[in-house]
């Protein structure tokens, strides 16, 4: 709430001044007319006005009550001059309806930033109606411009209230939205996150993908189709919010699992690069335990160096080593394919780089490659338990 | 990453009238108090008029005006279309230019004035449905067009001079306050709204894909699914035709870098993307996604702090200000505990001092962590060292090879 405050405060001291500044223009303007300009009130009050122009102009800072007498003390000199010094011209006379009526009580709007401000707005402004009556002599001269500080300091007032009341309530609505952004942001958070754990489901959608845009060489159209069949119905699922019961580790989890199996997994890996033509023997453990985030990187990984090795290495066997201990869990893929320099290899092919190796670098593991021409390729991949 | 849509629609055309509804109130009772004076006024000279009928029509033609935009701006929740204020616009100009022609050949046009000085002065109704800039300019030329025929009608005469003035000041300032005012509160709403909103990322885990991206993706697994479906019920035909095997291999490659992209977005980054005001005040250098280790606390402090700079420079001059640069170094193990890691903040707070930021600022950033402040002529540079969890796994210090 103090928040509130202090930024009601603030929008009301800018008000003010502005409020203010325009009636002190209006009221020099109108001064600055053949009725009384070159009279020795003019003269002495040119100085007056500036340092009342000064005086609106200064940022009040927190201090305003010290401001806004500054301002009432100003006013008054003016008034003095104006009434005193020369006799009255009807220019002046407007002159200082507008000052009384336009000047000091737009800088009065500072005075609804306090408990008691409309009443020492209001005791002002008639104050200053008293001084317009009792110094403009004949009911005639004062008339008019009594009514016009009257409906200045009335307009003035509306402005101060409304400024003043309407921003706390403006700040409440904001926090009612803030709110609901909140619960919205949290439900498409739980969304994407379950978007995003569906990691293999992804990957093996991208695999398709990509055979389907090299129009699917290499692979038996049958087996295309049963694999896009396959990943259209997850994605559907996925879509739905249904659970992927077919792909146990790689999709939704109402309640997340700490520690999940690799067996079922393993399998499904390799009946997918079977039906693409890649066989893959699987040795070591066949159960892994490893966190979930975990697992579906590594995963990833290895069904992508298998991808690696179905499209480049030229032969339609791989083998899959898993070993583990206290504190890493580490594949080897290994083919006896054509093999390839190192070096010759752009690694900034989003193929390895990216996905593997980026991805396990997230899980704080790593991948390294061994291969030379026509001795196959070996990938050995590491993640932290 | 485009521009975030969310929080923009938010603070969009639906809430930018937000709280204006006094306000609004407010404009229409001192509009009524305007009227009342200027109608008496009116009344009082009826007897000096040449044809009473042109000021008559003038007050039936802003009546209706007034009560037509009152009317259709509360009824679209405080929106006026565009040819809606300019047909307003034109209503009002020919009230000004039916109370010209009712006064004119009179002495003293400045004060017999008075459906004239309402038209013009109704243009504040139209203050929290329109810039500040366009009410200016409407106001600005319906004002100089009552300046001109004054000075025709030959009320600009030393002896009426003063009337001339006071109701060109009397028709044009007060729209200029109210604008001023009504931009001024929008802002102040505005901003609000963009803090509030950007402080709902605070709670996104370590790394987050923002409501936007979240619905990208869920379009593209879309798109996948249909394409998909069509191979596998075989609408269509294999080998896929180029056309389709190339929306294939572009499809891949967006969900791909899609995939990879949401893993390195952070809280932070989220907040700033979707707030247009501190995108173009603050540049985050974050490529280790460090600040997502940050704990709810910290991170509530630091975006805080990042508000109340941003509105220091909006204080001071805007124009040719460089960014705050906002760098996150790399977490590093921290002596204090095994399991912390420490990560430097540096701030850059270009064009700025110490004197000039709020202390709101300092207690923000002792509640990130331990801050200290250098000055050089370009600015402010604060680094600060914060204490997080540490990388889970003992990944620190291990690389790719």
């Amino acid at each position: 709430m103090e928040q509130v405050q202090l930024k009601r405060d603030r929008l009301l001291r800018h008000a003010a001044r502005v409020y203010g500044a325009a009636g002190l223009i209006a009221s020099l303007a109108v001064l600055s007319t053949p009725g009384s300009l070159g009279t020795p009130a003019y003269l002495i009050g040119l100085p007056l006005y500036a340092v009342a122009a000064a005086f609106t102009a200064l940022l009040p800072g927190r201090r305003t009550l010290v401001w806004f007498a500054q301002i009432v003390a100003a006013t008054i000199a003016i008034t003095i001059d104006l009434t005193l010094v020369s006799p009255l011209s009807p220019a002046a006379v407007l002159a200082l309806a507008v000052l009384l009526g336009a000047f000091l009580p737009g800088c009065s709007i500072v005075l609804f930033a306090h408990r008691y401000g409309a009443l020492v707005f209001w005791a002002l402004s008639l104050a200053a109606a008293a001084v317009a009556v009792l110094t403009l002599g004949p009911v005639t001269v004062w008339f008019a411009p009594l009514v016009l500080v009257l409906v200045g300091c009335g307009i003035a007032h509306c402005c101060g209230y409304v400024i003043a009341s309407s921003i706390p309530r403006a700040l409440r609505q904001v926090a009612e939205i803030g709110r609901a952004y909140r619960a919205e942001r949290q439900a498409s958070e739980l969304e994407s996150q379950r978007r995003q754990s569906a990691r293999l489901l992804h990957d093996t959608v991208l695999a398709t993908l990509t055979l389907l845009a090299h129009s699917g060489r290499g692979v038996s159209e049958e087996a295309l189709r049963a694999q896009a069949r396959n990943d259209a119905h997850l994605l559907r699922q996925l879509r739905l919010g249904e659970p992927l019961f077919t792909l146990p580790d790689a999709g939704y989890r109402p309640e997340p699992v700490e520690e999940t199996t690799l067996g079922t997994t393993l399998d499904s890996v390799k009946q997918r690069f079977e039906r693409l033509g890649l066989d893959v023997n699987w040795h070591g453990a066949g159960k892994v335990l490893l966190p979930p985030g975990v697992l579906d990187g590594f995963l990833f990984a290895i069904s992508e160096c298998l991808e690696n090795v179905r499209r480049h290495s030229g032969v339609g066997l791989a083998h899959v080593t898993i070993t583990e201990d206290d504190r890493a869990v580490r594949a080897m893929i290994t083919d006896a394919g054509r093999g390839f320099q190192i070096d010759s290899v752009d690694a900034a092919r989003l193929g390895l780089k990216e996905s593997v190796i980026a991805r396990l670098a997230e899980l704080g593991g790593s991948a390294r490659l061994f291969s030379s021409p026509g001795a196959g390729t070996t990938v050995l991949l590491e993640v932290p338990r | 990453m485009t521009a975030v849509a969310p929080a923009e629609r938010l603070v969009g055309r639906r809430y930018a009238a937000l709280g204006m509804r006094r306000m609004w109130y407010g404009t229409i009772i001192v509009l009524a108090v305007e009227f009342a004076f200027d109608f008496g006024q009116t009344l009082q000279q009826l007897g000096q008029y040449r044809d009473v009928a042109p000021v008559l029509t003038g007050w039936a033609v802003l009546l209706v005006a007034d009560a037509a935009v009152a009317i259709v701006s509360r009824v679209l929740g405080e929106h006026l279309p565009h040819w809606l204020f300019w047909l307003y616009f034109i209503a009002l100009a020919a009230a000004l230019a039916l109370d010209i022609e009712a006064t004119w050949g009179m002495p003293d046009m400045g004060f017999s004035f008075t459906v004239g000085t309402s038209a013009v002065l109704s243009l504040v109704l139209a203050a929290i449905t329109r810039s500040p800039l366009e009410l200016t300019l409407a106001g600005g030329g319906l004002t100089a067009v009552a300046a001109v025929a004054m000075l025709l009608g030959g009320s600009m005469r030393p002896a009426t001079l003063d009337h001339a003035v006071f109701a060109i000041c009397h028709m044009f300032l007060p729209i200029v306050v109210v604008a001023f005012i009504a931009d001024n509160f929008r802002r102040l709403v505005r901003r609000e709204t963009e803090e509030l909103l950007s402080q709902s990322a605070i709670s996104a885990p370590r790394l987050t894909i923002g409501i936007e991206a979240s619905e990208q993706l869920a379009r593209l697994d879309l798109a996948a699914e249909s394409l998909l479906g069509a191979v596998a019920d075989g609408r269509m035909r294999l080998p896929l035709s180029e056309e389709l095997a190339k929306r294939a291999g572009a499809l891949a490659t967006e969900l791909r870098l899609h995939l990879l992209e949401s893993r390195s977005k952070t809280w932070l980054g989220l907040a700033i993307d979707e707030s247009p005001l501190l995108r173009q005040d603050v540049r985050l250098e974050d490529p280790r996604a460090a600040a997502g280790l940050l704990s709810t606390r910290q991170r509530a402090a630091l975006l805080s702090a990042l508000w109340l700079l941003h509105d220091e420079r909006g204080v001071s001059s805007r124009a040719g200000l460089s960014p705050i640069v906002l760098a996150f170094g790399e977490p590093a193990p921290a002596p204090e505990a095994e399991t912390l890691d420490a990560v430097v903040i540096s701030v850059d707070v270009p064009g700025s001092t110490r004197m000039m930021v709020d202390p709101g600022v300092w207690e923000h950033f002792a509640q990130v962590g331990r801050y200290r402040e250098s000055i050089d002529p370009r600015g402010m540079r604060i680094d600060i060292r914060c204490l997080v969890p540490a990388v889970r796994g003992g990944a620190r210090g291990r690389t790719a090879h």
